[in-house]
């Protein structure tokens, strides 16, 4: 069996957009990409997934408002690792004023 | 930008974060900010009414487009943990998350089934 000629497959296009209400100028029927602008958007839904990009952290709430004291819990438990440490005598060095007390540890030629 | 490790600079999530969140958070922002460019694009590529010099360049650009930009990257991630896998999307949260949240009475309304 040969190929459909070309006025054929013409014939077949044009009936098919008589069937499918799709009638252009050409008798060809036509994508429009109208169903890609209908699409709703949802890019605000989508980037909105983690939540709020701010949130007032507790040492703004403290300087919007000096009569209050507000803990945070985690800043406290990090304090207090901290200052043990120090006690122990294992906190961190002391800042370099100059280069004469240069204390720190030197590399090994 | 220097410094940054993503190619735009956004802003930071507040909850749980690690670096497979930031880069999802990342990638989030950029379909969202790209999103009606890409789907312009869509439309004169797909649009068989229109010159197909026309079409064919907006193909291009399309193809050309960052991979950041497409909304099919973005990936549901856990909120409270960044795991991304039995996730329990109407709370944007991990299973076993959910699970100890739900039994410490931390999500309204849910409650342990009994029958």
């Amino acid at each position: 069996m040969s190929a459909p000629t070309k006025a054929r497959l013409l014939e077949v296009a044009k009936l098919q957009a008589k069937i499918f209400h799709n009638i252009t100028p050409t008798g060809i029927p036509q994508r429009t990409g109208s169903k890609i602008l209908q699409k709703q958007l949802k890019g605000p839904v989508v980037s909105s997934y983690y939540g709020p990009k701010e949130f007032i952290t507790t040492k703004q709430l403290n300087a919007r408002f000096p009569l209050y004291k507000f803990i945070d819990p985690e800043e406290e438990y990090r304090l207090e690792v901290l200052g043990s440490r120090k006690r122990r005598g294992k906190g961190a060095p002391a800042k370099k004023r100059s280069k004469a007390d240069d204390s720190g540890k030197k590399k090994k030629k | 930008m220097g410094g940054f490790r993503f190619p735009v600079k956004v802003k930071n999530p507040t909850c749980y974060v690690n670096a497979r969140v930031l880069r999802d958070n990342f990638k989030r922002e950029m379909a969202a900010e790209n999103e009606v460019t890409i789907q312009a694009l869509k439309y004169i590529a797909r649009n068989t009414a229109l010159p197909s010099r026309a079409r064919l360049e907006a193909q291009l650009q399309l193809t050309t487009m960052p991979n950041y930009t497409r909304m099919n990257t973005v990936k549901d991630r856990c909120v409270f943990s960044g795991h991304a896998r039995g996730i329990i999307k109407e709370f944007r949260i991990n299973r076993y998350q959910f699970r100890e949240k739900a039994l410490a009475g931390e999500l309204p309304g849910v409650r342990k089934g009994s029958w």
